[in-house]
């Protein structure tokens, strides 16, 4: 089993060291050596590292070399297929399956080399000082957080997802990678070298990733010393070095320059929007500046939006993105001239339509804002563009302080009295619920020239009453404002203004119940996956002529009666649909069209393409002789690993292998391992006919664990095999403990193997056809990047000495040692078809199901890898280029 | 000064990027100072001008926008407040 190389530096500073290998020994380590690289330490580390020497490898060094060559030397301790963790010494480990949960999202996909994790400070109420960060390419800052900032721990990042730089405080880097980027580059000595390494690995395809699942505290710079400007000067020394290897190239990626004209504050959708795409605009090679559109004082939560604050070129922008109400339109300065912007009216003013003949383009949110600037007369062409959320802030597990009383609670946000209308919210909650009802309003009123009338017009109408709580003069960082829609269970957005409202769709995001009047832009969002509330068009009672919607006061009760009534299927229906919402309404979605858009309008140059994604398969390294033979139930995988095993393969001892009535021959699979994997469905709450979507982790850690043993012994004789359907399911999971294996698929014609399966099993011939589609697909991603051969049991039946033979020199050519070349009579009298069974009635194959099957019968399901052997002239066994 | 130059100094004052108030008193400054040498010395004067005129915008802009929104708090300090009860933290 392949382990991990858990590699400490120290240098002095002996009771953090203690305090991290105490930690670090107390949490789960299944398959890993822990190595103290002694930085040349002149205090107690020596002599006390003594006492850990039965539980870890001591490397001493004799002087202090600096953190690259420091780990270097680790790294070259380290067992040579092991994969290596880099780790500081002021690291506590707070979470005991740290290793496990880097470990899965090392393997979650072939690319993804690097994994880091989410850094706390050492405050005690938790905050994010590093979740995979960026370097800004005018003066080389690092940044720790996509925001830049250091923020309270509000579970934001918590998936794994892409940077651009990991911290090395904190390192997994998988073999492969190591293998194809080598040690860190002494050109370093204790700074940079982290950047500089994800950005070589980037170059080569390799993914930098952020295991969100893992949350470790990190003191900062705990581990080194200051000696009156040393560490300084050490840092100037990196950052010329890396300066020289990169600046130029950083600022290459930029594209052109584009000027964001809008807000920071008010309106605060407006500020919202320039928040969550002028750093998104600037990662994606657009050069952002901001000017705001009328006076403010800046508000910057973010790195790149302060940056732009203080950009300024000469000559105008190459595109102007002014996101403002309308009536600023006519501020656009840029050789072109994109308006973003959103109407609380049916029809927007005429002011609007005039500023808009500025524009070379006009965006909007959804269909109703489309219909209410072409129907003002707008002559710019209008293009919807869809608002997303932000997945990384807002999600169903975001912690907050919940009502202690656990009654359903009611939120919602107001900026503007009359636009707004808290105050119809407000009576009509108190009309709809009785005193003793389990149920709160929460309103929020946001600081903003509307405040102090907001507070007065509801003063009155709260009358004392508990249940209502009117937050005013509060304002919170942006970050948390997630915290503040998980405090409650309904958000609720009826207004007469029409406009475009962010807390709608990040309600949903964070599985929270919509409520939105039937009017505006939240109206379709509601209609689809909320509760509408019915309103009246009347005329803006400022803006004579324009047309907004009141809403129906006896409606609204009504509604947020139902909502209370339906509360328990209400909110577990938010929660089934939050994750698909939140990717499917994505904000980098958002940013992504909104680039191209101003890439093609101001005729920037296109992106640099990216590198081809690294694959392990490209790696030189031979394949070890590990071999995992996948395919759906009832696909001949039986005959192929009996073939394996007359080549020399071995299948593990006799006594564990299976036997049955459906294959008196054998099925040449491990009894442990085939309940290891029944026992991993369970644990997950499905089987082999009704595989389960997720699994908890703890059921993961079983199965590695039991099939860790198993490898374990298979190793002690190698080349070997395992083999079990259901492994199709979940041998992603089993990566980790793989070195360099080999997977061989078999495959069979989808109506073959659903009339076996209805014969064996009595399943639904449809249920069956779903089950190859699922087990088919599940397996041939599991094996993307890694060498793999396609066995087709139709061509193995009919020819098979000859496809027994392509096989064996495919396992050759991969590298796999100790193969032999079958005798034709020992295949033949191996190999027999099937006895034909009476077809069932299958239902035909979906479109899907029909472009499955055709991949596979020309092999393109194996693409983004070369052929290197075929059978019968078509490609075999690929490898990358 | 007359409307001529009450004209000039304004004129001045717009490509200098400052107001003509800013300019009068970094000149004023200017005769106090007579050690530096004269390119110097005007190069001072309109980056002075310049400063100044950034921070009186700033203190306006200031004056203009609601206290609360600068005095931002945890957000979870305002819903312990709000619930009258002790709360408790979930996920």
């Amino acid at each position: 089993m392949r382990g991990a190389a858990l590699i400490v530096l120290a240098w002095n500073k002996w009771p953090l060291t203690r305090r991290c290998l105490d930690a670090l020994l107390a949490s789960e380590l299944a398959a890993a050596e822990v190595i103290v690289v002694d930085n040349g330490s002149t205090d107690e580390t020596p002599t006390e590292l003594v006492a850990y020497a039965d539980r870890v490898r001591i490397v001493r060094l004799p002087e202090n070399l600096g953190f690259v060559r420091g780990m270097n030397a680790g790294m070259a301790a380290a067992r040579a297929d092991d994969d290596v963790v880099l780790l500081n010494n002021d690291l506590l480990f707070t979470q005991v399956d740290w290793l496990g949960r880097l470990r899965d999202a090392a393997y979650a996909a072939p690319e993804n080399g690097i994994v880091g994790c989410r850094l706390l400070g050492p405050e005690v109420e938790g905050r994010l000082y590093h979740a995979g960060g960026f370097i800004e390419a005018d003066d080389l800052w690092g940044q720790q957080t996509e925001s830049g900032r250091v923020e309270r721990d509000v579970g934001q990042f918590s998936t794994t997802r892409r940077a651009q730089g990991i911290a090395f405080a904190l390192a997994y880097l998988r073999r492969d990678c190591l293998d194809r980027i080598g040690p860190l580059d002494t050109a370093f000595h204790s700074y940079f070298e982290d950047t500089d390494y994800c950005l070589r690995a980037a170059d080569a395809g390799i993914a930098s990733v952020v295991a969100g699942a893992v949350t470790l505290r990190h003191d900062q710079h705990g581990s080194t010393e200051d000696d009156g400007g040393f560490r300084q000067r050490l840092w100037q020394e990196s950052r010329a070095t890396f300066a020289a290897r990169w600046h130029e190239r950083l600022r290459a990626d930029y594209r052109g320059n584009v000027l964001w004209q809008g807000a920071t504050r008010f309106p605060c959708a407006y500020a919202h929007l320039a928040r969550l795409l002028v750093r998104r605009l600037d990662a994606r090679g657009l050069r952002m500046a901001y000017q705001a559109v009328e006076r403010e004082v800046a508000s910057v939560e973010d790195f790149r939006l302060d940056l732009a604050t203080r950009r300024r070129w000469p000559g105008p922008a190459d595109a102007a993105l002014v996101c403002a109400p309308g009536d600023q339109f006519a501020q656009a300065q840029g050789c072109r001239r994109i308006g973003l912007g959103f109407s609380e009216w049916e029809r927007v003013p005429t002011a609007w339509v005039e500023a808009s003949r500025r524009l070379d383009r006009l965006l909007v949110p959804d269909a109703f804002q489309q219909e209410a600037f072409r129907a003002a007369g707008v002559q710019a062409p209008i293009e919807i563009m869809p608002l997303g959320v932000d997945g990384n802030y807002c999600h169903p597990h975001v912690p907050t302080l919940r009502n202690p009383r656990e009654n359903f609670v009611f939120l919602a946000v107001a900026d503007e009295l009359v636009r707004d209308a808290p105050d119809v919210l407000l009576a009509a909650f108190r009309r709809s619920f009785h005193a003793d009802e389990a149920v709160e309003l929460l309103i929020h009123v946001r600081p903003g020239r509307d405040a102090l009338s907001i507070a007065q017009a509801l003063a009155p109408l709260k009358q004392g009453d508990v249940r209502v709580h009117v937050l005013t003069g509060w304002a919170f960082p942006w970050h948390q404002r997630a915290q503040l829609m998980a405090a409650a269970d309904a958000y609720v957005s009826v207004r007469r203004g029409g406009g475009w409202d962010p807390f709608a769709a990040e309600a949903l995001a964070c599985a929270k119940i919509l409520i939105a009047a039937d009017f505006g832009s939240q109206a379709a969002l509601a209609r689809e996956q909320g509760v509408l509330v019915a309103a009246t068009r009347v005329d803006d009672p400022r803006r004579p002529g324009l047309r907004w919607a009141e809403p129906d006061r006896d409606a609204l009760a009504a509604q947020l009666r139902k909502v209370f009534e339906q509360r328990t299927h209400l909110i577990a229906q938010a929660h089934a649909r939050a994750g698909t919402f939140a990717r499917t309404h994505d904000i980098d979605g958002s940013a992504d069209l909104l680039a191209e858009l101003v890439t093609c309008d101001a005729r920037l140059a296109p992106p640099r393409v990216p590198p081809a994604p690294h694959r392990p398969v490209q790696l030189s390294r031979p394949a070890s002789g590990q071999i995992v033979v996948l395919g759906m139930h009832r696909s001949g995988t039986s005959s192929v690993a009996g073939l394996l095993a007359r080549m020399g393969v071995s299948v593990g001892p006799e006594r564990d292998l299976l036997r049955g009535p459906d294959n008196p021959k054998g099925h040449y699979e491990s009894g442990r391992l085939h309940m290891a994997c029944v026992r991993r469905l369970a644990a997950a709450g499905g089987d082999w006919c009704n595989p389960p979507k997720q699994a908890p982790a703890a059921a993961i850690d079983a199965f590695r664990h039991e099939v860790g043993v198993l490898i374990d012994e298979f190793d002690t004789r190698r080349p070997w095999l395992i083999k079990e359907p259901r492994l199709c399911l979940v041998v992603r999971e089993l990566l980790p403990l793989l070195t360099r294996p080999l997977f061989v698929h078999v495959v069979r014609k989808p109506h073959e193997v659903v009339d076996s399966l209805v014969a064996r099993n009595e399943l639904d011939p449809a249920a069956g056809l779903a089950l190859w589609e699922h087990y088919t697909r599940a397996a041939f991603d599991a094996s993307r990047g890694w060498p793999r051969v396609l066995i087709d049991y139709a061509e193995l039946i009919a020819d098979p000495h000859t496809v027994a033979h392509q096989l064996g020199e495919a396992l050759r050519a991969a590298g796999v040692e100790g193969i032999a070349d079958l005798d034709a009579k020992v295949v033949q009298d191996w190999v027999e078809p099937s006895p034909p069974r009476a077809r069932a009635h299958s239902p035909a194959l979906s479109d899907a199901q029909r472009a499955l099957q055709a991949a596979i019968a020309d092999r393109t399901i194996l693409d983004e890898t070369p052929i290197f052997a075929t059978v019968h002239g078509t490609p075999l066994v690929r490898e990358a280029g | 000064m007359n409307e001529f130059g009450v004209q000039r100094l304004a004129t001045l004052a717009a490509l200098l990027g400052t107001s003509p108030r800013h300019l009068l008193v970094a000149v004023a400054r200017l005769a106090r100072d007579e050690a530096e040498d004269e390119p110097m010395r005007r190069q001072r004067v309109v980056a002075d001008a310049r400063t100044a005129l950034r921070a009186a915008e700033a203190a306006a802009a200031l004056l203009a926008t609601p206290v609360a929104s600068f005095a931002t708090d945890e957000l979870d300090r305002a819903l312990a407040s709000l619930w009258p009860a002790r709360s408790h933290m979930v996920d």
